[in-house]
């Protein structure tokens, strides 16, 4: 599946959003001094709460925000720096991003075909090739040659929910973001979008930042899982250290609650919170992301650090 | 095993508060009549959570509609009845609703945001419930504050004289059900209370719903399309697909012992934290209900579907003396199907860790 070189590798991005003037000016640190690499052709998980920053990430990383400090490195080349026309069209080229809403993010004006195929027109590929392009990309995500012609209305959340991946595909990237894919869609229809990503990925070879806040769909698809809280990376893990032996407080808050599909052991199920302020003394040591055991690491203090290693050693 | 008629005799010990007969509802739309309802039955026993699991489409949510009169206008109650206490909801006018509505049956919307007035205090919109009842201001006011603390909103002092927008959507929805509760009902319907809320803040009101169940004795009907969730909530389920029950037991019965293969391709199309394997989707889209399909709605995206499905549509089949479903599999003379392997390898897994458990 994967292998060992990173392709996208983020370090200590932020991205602050200011409001108001003056005497009212309010900062949120949306993300804060957030660090992490994906590898070549892995599925990396962004989980967390709404309001965590998971979605501001992506964003960032795809110069849909203008980051306020950090760095970025995609395949080598920094992409985090001052947006120029030539970096603009190499991230349009290797990344593209699949939205959440299927119904919001397809111009209700357009036929499928100008949809799928705007990208490959702008770069100058005659019609003939596109049109030929486009029905070979409908073919693929399980739609027909005669759906080009229709308008995203005529189509069901699931359907245009394939549209909005064969958008993002038709350029071939090297990664996708994929910012909640399937929770607007019906449960019926959120596995068959599943298996078709992972089919997709399989075939073209792909690397997916995949962002959700449904910890089950995110285990399954995921190889590593970055868990965050509040603008901060908390926990880097494999998908199956994460889930066997999760470290950080608050992942072990979000996994307790992830409701199973069990009514024996829901019923007995124990919740735990997460109190920052009563599961942290910050007082004397500064937290930091340290690494636990190989490809596990956690942002605390150094106490908390032995403590994680010894329960690790039980 | 047996075809049952469709009064079906319940456990004969449980009191029933709302019993739902042969529910039928169209709505007039641009293409047609759409069949969004199609002959619904099911009983609410006192003290018991009852769960409606569907996709969006499959007449869950119209069903509650009916039963608390806000059915839009193009909506047609073609037939059946909904008895609660001695009347036929489908037929008392909007005076007499109005005394049982919000004050003998609560609901807890989906998106407390737009459930709440946004410029009206909160405390105002808990106390309106109560003085419309003819309880004096200072009363109301004292009555809001116990709600309020009862619910688990601290410095209920202080909050009571603030807006929605003060409030997380985890709180709002707390306001939201403090309100359902100011009419001391005895039913409460809750519409995917939840689904706009977080992972953290779900599990929290869930919890707060069961407690507040237990301390009323209230029954409640729950509406979702989550099976985690259910899996917490429910005593009983019923699974509907396009417009009609398709299967209807206990919890237990439903998670353990499913018979309809809907319910198999709903339990088996999402993963747990132990899913591995291929997910098994199910292919198509639900059926459009203006021209509903002939036979069994399901069969068109059924695996296990048999000649006779795309023909007639199935009647109900009792299993146990709360378990039914209705598919054509069941029949005596139809041949031996079992469920699909993956689903019965989860299954055998939850049992599993059930032991680990209890």
């Amino acid at each position: 599946m994967s292998d060992d070189r990173n392709i996208l590798e983020v370090e200590h991005l932020c991205q602050y959003f200011t409001t108001g003037h003056r005497g009212n000016r309010l900062t949120v640190k949306a993300v804060d001094d957030v660090s992490f690499s994906v590898r070549h052709a892995e599925t990396f998980g962004l989980v967390g709460e709404s309001g965590c920053g998971k979605t501001t990430t992506g964003r960032a990383i795809i110069r849909l925000y203008d980051p306020t400090s950090g760095t970025v490195h995609f395949d080598g080349r920094i992409i985090s720096g001052k947006m120029t026309r030539e970096l603009s069209s190499y991230l349009s080229q290797n990344m593209a991003m699949i939205f959440q809403d299927p119904i919001e993010s397809l111009n209700p004006r357009m036929t499928i075909e100008e949809i799928i195929g705007e990208g490959l027109l702008l770069r100058g590929m005659d019609r003939q090739r596109v049109h030929e392009a486009v029905v070979g990309m409908l073919h693929k995500v399980g739609l027909t040659e005669e759906h080009a012609t229709r308008y995203p209305h005529e189509f069901s959340g699931g359907q245009r929910q394939r549209i909005g991946i064969a958008r993002a595909m038709i350029l071939k990237p090297r990664l996708i973001i994929a910012d909640e894919p399937v929770s607007a869609l019906d449960v019926s229809i959120q596995a068959q979008v599943i298996n078709l990503l992972n089919d997709l990925k399989e075939e073209m070879g792909l690397t997916i930042l995949f962002i959700a806040h449904n910890l089950s769909v995110v285990k399954y698809f995921s190889d590593r899982i970055g868990v965050m809280y509040f603008g901060k990376m908390v926990e880097i893990a494999t998908s199956k250290q994460l889930y066997e032996h999760p470290l950080h407080p608050y992942t072990r808050a979000l996994l307790s609650a992830i409701p199973q599909p069990n009514p024996l052991t829901e019923r007995h199920r124990k919740r735990i919170d997460y109190v920052p302020e009563r599961d942290h003394d910050y007082s004397h040591e500064k937290p930091e992301m340290r690494m636990i055991e190989p490809e596990h690491y956690v942002y605390c203090s150094e106490s908390e650090f032995k403590r994680y290693q010894k329960e690790l050693c039980l | 095993m047996s075809e049952i008629s469709v009064n079906t005799p319940q456990t004969p010990q449980a009191e029933k508060v709302l019993e739902v007969r042969d529910l039928t509802i169209n709505f007039r739309a641009y293409g047609g009549l759409v069949q969004a309802v199609r002959g619904v039955n099911f009983d609410l026993h006192r003290g018991e959570t009852l769960a409606i699991v569907g996709e969006s489409g499959s007449g869950k949510s119209v069903s509650i509609k009916t039963i608390m009169g806000i059915l839009p206008n193009n909506a047609i109650i073609e037939s059946g009845e909904i008895l609660y206490d001695g009347m036929d909801l489908t037929k008392v006018d909007e005076a007499k609703m109005h005394e049982i509505r919000g004050h003998r049956i609560g609901l807890v919307f989906q998106d407390p945001l737009s459930a709440l007035n946004p410029i009206m205090k909160v405390g105002k919109q808990i106390m309106e419930v109560l003085t419309r009842r003819g309880m004096s201001r200072q009363d109301a006011y004292q009555r809001a504050l116990e709600l309020m603390r009862d619910v688990g909103i601290p410095e209920a002092e202080k909050r009571i004289e603030q807006y929605p927008f003060q409030f997380s959507g985890g709180m709002r929805q707390r306001i939201v059900i403090a309100i359902a509760l100011a009419g001391d009902p005895e039913i409460l319907i809750c519409d995917e209370p939840t689904t706009a809320l977080d992972v953290t803040v779900q599990a929290k009101i869930l919890e707060l719903i069961n407690q507040i169940k237990e301390e009323r004795n209230l029954s409640v009907l729950f509406i979702t399309h989550d099976l985690g969730v259910v899996a917490q909530m429910a005593d009983r389920i019923a699974v509907m697909y396009a417009g009609r029950i398709v299967e209807m037991g206990t919890a237990e019965e439903i998670f353990f012992d499913p018979r309809h293969p809907y319910t198999w391709a709903l339990l088996s199309s999402m993963p747990d934290l132990e899913t591995y394997e291929r997910l098994e989707a199910i292919p198509g889209t639900p059926p459009n209900m203006i021209h509903p399909p002939k036979g069994d709605a399901f069969a068109a995206r059924n695996r296990y579907a048999l000649k006779i499905d795309f023909k007639r549509e199935p009647p109900m089949f009792r299993i146990t003396e709360t378990h039914m479903a209705a598919t054509w599999l069941l029949h005596p003379s139809a041949p031996k199907v079992d469920m699909p392997e993956g689903l019965a390898a989860r299954i055998a897994r939850m049992k599993e860790a059930a032991k680990n458990v209890g």
